[in-house]
């Protein structure tokens, strides 16, 4: 075994784990997309409450730097979740850890428009359309990406539907 | 009573405190996502006490730990895709594997899982839920390699002294369990 004694050096070791972890940062980095607008444009956001009725459904528009979270914001009143995910009007509060990144959205009002989840047994689900269906959106809506002409639903669900 | 009685006793103690000792740190790990000790663990645990008694020790691990986790239980939907994640380390140790016990060789078989286990949830995913194959799959990939990092990071550093550890208080256990018999 004397050909692997060089791989029990504490130094060896550090060395091999540093290029691992090394590695797996510059990965994540390339892989990690900037999900903004790079012109102005417009999506279309289709909205549906619990009892299954549309109450939104028209094309909203976007303008260069916006995030998903953005367009929502500036059509919108949004409540959005705290740290421990209390209800915010302010929608201050931004989750800054690896696997939660941007806003939760708890609720969205609108004129006479509002779904809200109550936070126990509902919540709003983000589709976007793929191909020909709505599919639910695999991240949170400051990381969703879109261009113009994307359609989008926001449904208020209740847990396990 | 009868020694085999006596042993089924303590295997079933030994592999309750194993079992125990896995919930334990993956909850008190839940906050940090996918970073655990729960792979160097089961290597730990399929290198010394054997495929059979590692599945037990899945098996338990995995039904408590969605009945107990703080965090809420995982659905129902994906607790097979748990289980066969974490059953491919005892049974790539007992089978393909079975000759591999360097630190680094196993080290690189926990990065390797780390990946495999975040597949092994694709088919409740896509099948199930609902979501999107591919974008599913791409946006699974930085946490694949931080579980990935996690597992080959313990087993490098931590595999050797901790075997030795848990061999020895094995035999220990075992030798008083013969010298209880005579």
């Amino acid at each position: 075994m004397q050909h692997i004694a060089w791989l029990k050096k504490p130094i060896i070791k550090f060395i091999i784990s540093l290029v691992v972890v090394l590695a797996g940062i510059v990965v994540i980095r390339l892989i990690s997309e900037d999900h903004t607008a790079e012109v102005d444009g417009f999506i279309h956001l289709t909205m549906i409450d619990l009892e299954g009725e549309t109450i939104f459904d028209e094309d909203i528009p976007f303008y260069q730097g916006d995030s998903f979270y953005d367009i929502l914001d500036r059509q919108f009143d949004l409540i959005c979740a705290t740290a421990t995910y209390a209800q915010d009007e302010t929608c201050s509060y931004t989750f800054n850890n690896f696997a939660y990144q941007g806003k939760v959205i708890l609720g969205i009002k609108h004129d006479d428009v509002e779904i809200v989840s109550n936070w126990s047994n509902t919540f709003l689900a983000f589709y976007t359309h793929h191909e020909s269906e709505y599919v639910l959106s695999t991240v949170g809506p400051s990381n969703i990406p879109f261009e113009n002409g994307d359609r989008f639903m926001i449904k208020h669900e209740h847990v396990g539907e | 009573m009868a020694i085999n009685q006596k042993t089924l006793i303590k295997d079933t103690a030994l592999i309750a405190i194993c079992a125990a000792v896995l919930l334990a740190q993956q909850i008190a790990f839940s906050f940090l996502p996918n970073v655990q000790l729960t792979t160097l663990l089961i290597v730990i645990y399929a290198k010394t006490l054997g495929f059979k008694r590692t599945s037990l020790i899945v098996i338990i691990h995995v039904l408590a730990y969605n009945i107990l986790s703080p965090f809420g239980a995982v659905t129902p939907i994906h607790l097979p895709s748990m289980f066969i994640g974490w059953m491919i380390i005892p049974f790539s140790l007992a089978t393909f594997l079975k000759k591999v016990d360097s630190p680094l060789g196993l080290a690189i078989f926990g990065f390797i899982f780390g990946f495999i286990y975040g597949w092994a949830y694709i088919p409740a995913q896509v099948f199930f839920i609902g979501s999107p194959l591919i974008p599913y799959l791409m946006m699974d990939i930085p946490f694949e390699i931080v579980m990935g990092i996690t597992n080959f990071l313990t087993i490098y550093w931590l595999y050797p002294p901790l075997k030795t550890s848990f061999a020895e208080q094995l035999q220990k256990f075992e030798q008083k369990e013969k010298n209880d018999g005579r």
